[in-house]
């Protein structure tokens, strides 16, 4: 069964905000509320001249282990047979629980178009069912973004998280998160 | 169903079988799929989709506009465009937002009262037909009266860039020399004549590193990954996943800085230093690859006090001849006769019956490099010496190696120096034309430059003011004084398109002047900017979404490519594309046969038939006819958008291997006899010293207190000023993309937090603006740093307002300082832009 | 180095409902035990009413604050169901509770004298048991159902929930003060005496619940600040930060301190005369319970929009 996830290579991301703009008009997001399904937070360490600069994208983590789906009230947050996560519009009752059940603060509520709590589906119906890849891995310039198959080998995707160079965000919450980040080091 | 994971073996597999030129490499994992399947899954949600062209900024990467119900969706990037390859940053993503911008100027307006300039008083909308005939009419005056040379017609990077000919076409026409198109001595052209005097091109599209091969890549003045050139951040991107190392130096941390492996937090202007130390390392440790200075530049040339001891025009090639010393036959001789040219000595010649002591200019620039140890460069710089000569051990020691060639530098007295440097270190290297070094794009090859006519304002202004360069580009600053002064001749209209002249000029007060003293300005333009408001007659533009692309050559790219872009849908106001309009302006004055001659001419089109076929179809006739002038499958490339014509591995490696530079010599200048030439004419000078040496900028060691120097730069969600009015951006930019970047304990002692707004002065021009202070680690402590593009002051861009930014223009000197002092750089065209410093005070 | 962010989905609204859960819950479980003790339902009943109509205000505030609130009912009834969400368990338990506390406190009301239940006294009884049952659970349920979002480290505490009861219970005796002491103020002659003596049995519990409440408050910040950097964030926000006016002064000074005070003070007052309380009314007398009464809801309620607001998550850690 394919196992949907993404890897993040924090070594390449400069902020540019390009998967942002992507997902904003792929997937008809509430931005111009400042409410998006994905953003690229910008955090510097280090005092001058010593200093380190690392964006991290951020979005849905797809987790295995989803604590949205498992606060889930009415079941509309569920996961599909390929591992993403998504949110059944009709049947969320906008408690909001998901929202604050989520580590990674990657759910919105969207009470103007779909009335209902929304996140980053990974573009499951609008283009990876059709072959496509997510509008934001699509548009990233610094190929920062590698979407795939976790558990196969032959894709980039596959490769990367097997090789444990891509590491989930607070795995001690035993999300099992799908979205794994390459971290960057320096040694200068 | 196509597979989510398609490697390069089985695209190339998939792509041979299908016929598709093999030359196409998609990155890993994309998914490549003909417009054809893509098309035809889209109609069936009720999508539709067609190839375009960006043109949020110069690089136009090709994109795929996804129309719905009659409403642009989405942009999606268009793999087969050779220079942006599938990628687009998120001003490509933002076109939709811009294309629904109510911001956006609807309809024709005319304003009769001139007094109102500068303001959004008395205009009055029209139709097209009235506000055409009225632009003739203006213009009819001055061609009748024999007065066309007053009419200067122009623009920022669009006119200058690749609707050149188009707009060319129109002054062509109506027989007006002065064509400005501003970009020049504001960004790009001290580079690109360092460049061109050492290889023969060094314009934007012309020139580049091939980043992807490169194991170690030097930046510097430049932030190639933030601002964003998607065709070079791409491929950048690639250098640093197959284990390039990067340096970039850079007075503050840029998006490039972020992601580099070292930073090097270098004194502003003093790069020229560093790259003099580098030499100086390279040199003393032999890492330079002597095989390519000695066969492939003139390096050997032999020099008697700093001057070739003979040059002279070889009559077949016309290319020139030098002396070198062949050390296996022991004595001087003509550089293509050696077998092993000496690179260092000092030897007798015999010349002119006499005998002279000789050095080849490597060993005369050997010398030179004496002086500038790492510990000298150190304190120029602040930078420690060590980090300076580890950082030129690895340069010279890794191969391929290369220093990206630069982009933008209108900023310091010695930047052409800089890039001169630059393209020496490069060429010491021997990385020229080769793969991970420093490479022509498929445009730069066989690019040839002409010369403007001296009928110009600006080529008899800059000869009056002793420019030494003064007919190679054009210089918008020139028509400053033609405006105001008459001086060297009245200009008394302009007609402008996609300008924005009050903000990106320098001393924008001096504009506003120049603007009101013009007896008509026309204005061009797709959003009510601060320049516009200055116009009599407003003629709104379409945006790219709402019209043709005629047939353009892929800059920016090894593989040479065409490109083109359909019209997505039906403009949604009254407006019309500006070749339209030049069009139908050169119809109603009787030149629409003059104008097709002249464009024809230009792009390799016939003037009749480009004319029938513009009658025809509009702007896609041209299309059409450009394609069948170059003998290009009309279908194909409209089903595509862009094809490439031939791959880059059938390119790269030729110049100056199998074919010569355009330079004198044909080979790569290291002596540069171009500037060898000035120098005869006017003298010695370090600024046109063939050889690089060290040049302080003017503001070196003038910082101090909250005297900060000032520099400035691009953002990731801007290009330039039309993009600062753009919902989608404006939602994305963070702080730091428009404040003003203050050093962290700086900020402390002038009692600054992030936030506050705070008050800069410059000491150049005396102007305060206002701004909001990002304070900061990742900047020097003597440096300030703003996005350029903000500040705009039109009441009608609200989204821009909201934002604010600073109003750079106010900050920059155009010719003399607020004390009187020369701030004309009088070599070539450059403005200095970061020859200013500022004051910065809490407001 | 951590990048971390509060919660804010849950608010003001969210806050009213725990609190309201709280406190009615508590009311219908003190309600129930004053019955089983004084051997009359009277008060009881009442209370227990109260507590119900705010419980189910609470839910009306729930409902209110969901984005689809017409589609409430899917809670129930969703084809999907999920019965592991605790909002699904809360939702029933509070229905439950509602139910069987209606059950319980309409008897004792005229209008519903003709209930068949209405006259038996066992029966009443068991209802009260359920009814208070469910009313513990309420009281629990709010504390368990913030603690289940494992994100906020905060929030992650066994402290947590007896916080929450230890609060609830003391607003619910504070409202059963309340309602008392109207009811005291509706009686007259020696009824009036009973409210007053009851006032001061409730004062006696409030009183010992506040003491509770503060050291359980004390134990939880304590405990939790040292379990994770993030948590450590939440209890500086509260204590030092920009919740500090809110907490410090809503909570600890005028919702736990000066309660406790007050109640102190009435305590080892004395008792009023007998003569004066059936004279006079209970209202003066009980002023000091009924001000502490009223601070400690108060109280109750910014401690839960706190406890909230305070939901700090932290998402990115680099080292």
């Amino acid at each position: 069964m394919v196992r949907y996830g993404m890897i993040i290579d924090l070594r390449s991301c400069i902020g540019c905000g390009a998967c942002v703009a992507a997902c904003d008009m792929e997937n008809d997001t509430l931005w111009e509320e400042g409410k998006r399904r994905t953003e690229v937070p910008k955090l510097l360490f280090g005092t001058y001249p010593t200093v380190m600069a690392v964006f991290v994208p951020r979005l849905c983590m797809h987790c295995d282990n989803p604590p949205c789906v498992a606060v889930c009230p009415t079941g509309a947050s569920y996961k599909t047979e390929d591992g993403v996560v998504l949110v059944n519009y009709d049947l969320c009752i906008g408690c909001k629980y998901c929202v604050v059940a989520c580590p990674y603060d990657a759910r919105y509520v969207d009470e103007k178009k779909r009335r209902a709590v929304d996140k980053c589906t990974f573009c499951y119906e609008n283009r990876v069912k059709q072959g496509r890849l997510p509008a934001c891995v699509e548009t990233c310039v610094g190929h920062a973004r590698i979407f795939g198959d976790l558990d196969d080998p032959s894709s980039e995707a596959g490769r990367l998280a097997m090789s444990g160079l891509a590491r989930p965000l607070r795995p001690d919450l035993g999300t099992k998160p799908k979205v794994l980040y390459i971290p960057k080091v320096k040694f200068e | 169903m196509a597979s989510l994971s398609l490697t390069r073996r089985d695209f190339l597999k998939a792509a041979a079988a299908a016929g598709v030129l093999a030359s196409i490499r998609p990155p890993e994992d994309i998914v490549i799929r003909t417009l054809k399947e893509v098309g035809a899954e889209a109609a069936a949600i009720g999508e539709c989709s067609v190839p375009a062209l960006c043109r949020m900024c110069v690089n136009s990467c090709g994109i795929i506009v996804r129309v719905r119900d009659g409403r642009v969706r989405k942009i999606d990037p268009n793999p087969f465009h050779p220079a942006s390859k599938g990628h687009i940053c998120a001003r490509g993503q933002s076109g939709v937002a811009r294309l629904y911008n109510p911001d956006r100027l609807k309809r024709p307006m005319i304003r009769r009262d001139k007094a109102k300039r500068g303001t959004w008083e008395g205009f009055e909308a029209v139709d097209w037909d009235t506000a055409l005939d009225e632009t003739a009419r203006i213009l009819k005056k001055y061609i009748d009266a024999g007065e066309a040379k007053s009419i200067m017609i122009g623009g920022g990077w669009l006119p200058c860039g690749v609707y050149k000919p188009y707009v060319v076409a129109f002054a062509k026409a109506i027989g007006t020399p002065n064509f400005v198109g501003s970009p020049p001595p504001l960004c790009f052209f001290p580079k690109a004549f360092a460049w061109a005097v050492t290889v023969g091109v060094g314009g934007h599209p012309h020139i580049t590193a091939d980043f992807e091969n490169s194991k170690y890549i030097v930046v510097l003045r430049r932030n190639l990954a933030g601002s964003l050139g998607v065709p070079y951040a791409w491929r950048f991107a690639r250098a640093k996943r197959n284990g390039a190392k990067i340096v970039v130096l850079d007075p503050r941390m840029s998006e490039t800085a972020a992601i580099a492996d070292v930073w090097v937090p270098i004194r502003p202007g003093t790069d020229l230093a560093f790259l003099l130390a580098m030499a100086h390392v390279i040199v003393k440790g032999k890492l330079y690859d002597e095989h390519f200075l000695k066969r492939y530049t003139n390096a050997p040339i032999l020099l008697r006090d700093g001057k070739p001891v003979k040059l002279w025009v070889d009559e077949e090639t016309g290319k020139m001849k030098y002396l070198v010393y062949d050390k296996v036959r022991g004595k001087a001789v003509p550089h293509d006769e050696a077998i092993d040219p000496a690179l260092l000595g000092e030897f007798d010649v015999e010349v002119d019956g006499g005998v002279v002591k000789a050095k080849p200019a490597f060993q005369y620039f050997a010398e030179r490099l004496e002086g500038f140890t790492p510990e000298w460069a150190s304190k120029i710089c602040d930078v420690p010496a060590e980090l300076i000569t580890r950082i030129a051990r690895e340069f010279g020691a890794t191969r391929p190696a290369v220093i990206d060639p630069g982009w933008h530098d209108p900023k310091y007295s010695n930047s052409v120096q800089t890039w001169r440097m630059v393209a020496i270190l490069n060429a010491m290297v021997g990385n020229i034309d080769k793969a991970g070094g420093f490479v022509f794009t498929a445009a730069g090859r066989g690019f040839k430059s002409k010369s403007l006519p001296e009928a110009r304002v600006d080529v008899q202004w800059m000869k009056k003011k002793g420019y030494v360069v003064y007919n190679a580009q054009p210089n918008i600053l020139a028509y400053y004084d033609a405006i105001v002064k008459g001086d060297p001749y009245p200009i008394r209209v302009a007609m402008l398109t996609g300008a924005n002249w009050i903000r990106t000029l320098p001393d924008a007060k001096k504009w506003d002047e120049a603007f009101r003293k013009l007896d008509h300005v026309i204005a061009i333009d797709i959003m009510p900017n601060d320049t516009v408001a200055y116009a009599d007659i407003v003629l709104p533009d379409c945006t790219y979404l709402e019209r043709d692309d005629p047939l353009f050559g892929v800059g920016f790219s090894l593989d040479a490519g065409v490109a083109t872009g359909m019209k997505a849908i039906d403009p949604i106001y009254d407006t019309k594309p500006m070749i339209e309009i030049l069009v139908e302006l050169a119809d109603r004055l009787g030149k629409k046969d003059a104008y097709f001659k002249a464009l024809g001419a230009m792009i390799g089109v016939e003037g009749a038939t480009l004319k029938a076929y513009y009658e025809k179809e509009g702007i896609a006739g041209i299309r059409r006819a450009q394609a069948e002038a170059k003998g290009i499958k009309y279908d194909d490339l409209l089903s595509k958008g862009a094809l490439v014509l031939k791959p880059k591995e059938m390119l790269m490696g030729t110049m100056p291997y199998r074919k010569p530079l355009s330079t004198p010599s044909g080979k790569v200048e290291f002596y540069s006899l171009k500037l060898l030439g000035i120098m005869s004419k006017k003298g010695y000078s370090e600024h046109w010293d063939p050889l690089p040496t060290w040049v302080p900028p003017k503001v070196y060691g003038k910082a101090g207190g909250n005297v900060f120097y000032l520099t400035y730069g691009r953002s990731p969600v801007t290009t330039h000023t039309h993009t600062v009015d753009n919902k989608l951006l404006a939602s994305i930019a963070r702080l730091e993309h428009y404040a003003v970047w203050i050093n962290a304990a700086k900020a402390r002692e002038l009692g600054v937090k992030t936030g506050d707004k705070v008050k800069v002065t410059s000491l150049a021009t005396g102007e305060t603006v206002e701004g909001v202070a990002y304070v900061t680690e990742a900047i020097r402590p003597d440096t300030v740093f703003v996005v350029s593009a903000w500040g705009a002051e039109s009441e009608k861009l609200r989204v821009a307002r909201r934002i604010g930014g600073v109003a750079l223009s106010k900050l920059w000197p155009m010719f003399k300082t607020a004390e009187g002092e020369d701030h004309l750089y009088t070599f070539l065209p450059n403005a200095m832009l970061q020859e200013v410093l500022v004051r910065v005070e809490k407001a | 180095m951590i990048e971390a962010g509060v919660q804010t989905a849950w608010g003001w609204l969210i806050a009213l409902y725990l609190f309201l859960g709280g406190m009615g819950g508590s009311m219908v479980v003190i309600g129930y035990l004053h019955h089983v003790r004084s051997k009359q339902n009277h008060l009881a009943a009442v209370g227990s009413l109260v507590g119900v109509i705010l419980v189910a205000l609470g839910t009306l505030f729930l409902i209110g604050d969901l984005t689809k609130p017409e589609k409430f009912y899917l809670v129930f009834l969703s084809p999907r169901l999920n019965p592991g969400s605790w909002i699904f368990r809360g939702s029933l338990i509070l229905t439950l509770f509602i139910a069987f506390g209606l059950l319980y406190a309409a008897p004792q009301i005229k209008y519903f004298h003709w209930l068949p239940w209405a006259k038996n006294e066992k029966v009443i009884r068991y209802l009260g048991l359920v009814a208070a049952s469910f009313g513990f659970l309420t009281v629990m349920y709010t504390g368990i159902l913030i603690s289940m979002a494992r994100a906020v480290a905060f929030w992650q505490s066994p402290a947590l929930p007896m916080l929450f009861i230890a609060s609830g219970l003391s607003t619910g005796v504070a409202g059963m003060l309340f309602v008392n002491v109207v009811q005291g103020i509706r009686a007259s002659g020696e009824r009036r005496e009973m409210h007053f003596h009851w006032c001061h049995e409730l004062s006696l519990w409030d009183a010992i619940l506040i003491s509770v409440e503060i050291l359980v408050t004390f134990l939880y910040l304590y405990i939790v600040s040292a379990s994770s950097p993030e948590a450590a964030l939440s209890v500086n926000e509260l204590l030092f930060g920009s919740l500090s006016i809110p907490f410090t002064v809503g909570v600890l000074l005028l919702g736990l301190a000066i309660p406790f005070l007050l109640e102190y003070l009435h305590i080892t007052r004395g008792k009023t005369a007998s003569e004066i309380v059936r004279d006079k009314g209970v209202f003066k007398p009980c002023l000091l319970p009924i001000t502490a009464a009223t601070l400690v809801i108060i109280g109750g309620i910014v401690l839960r929009y706190a406890i909230l607001a305070a939901g700090i998550k932290t998402i990115v850690i680099m080292t």
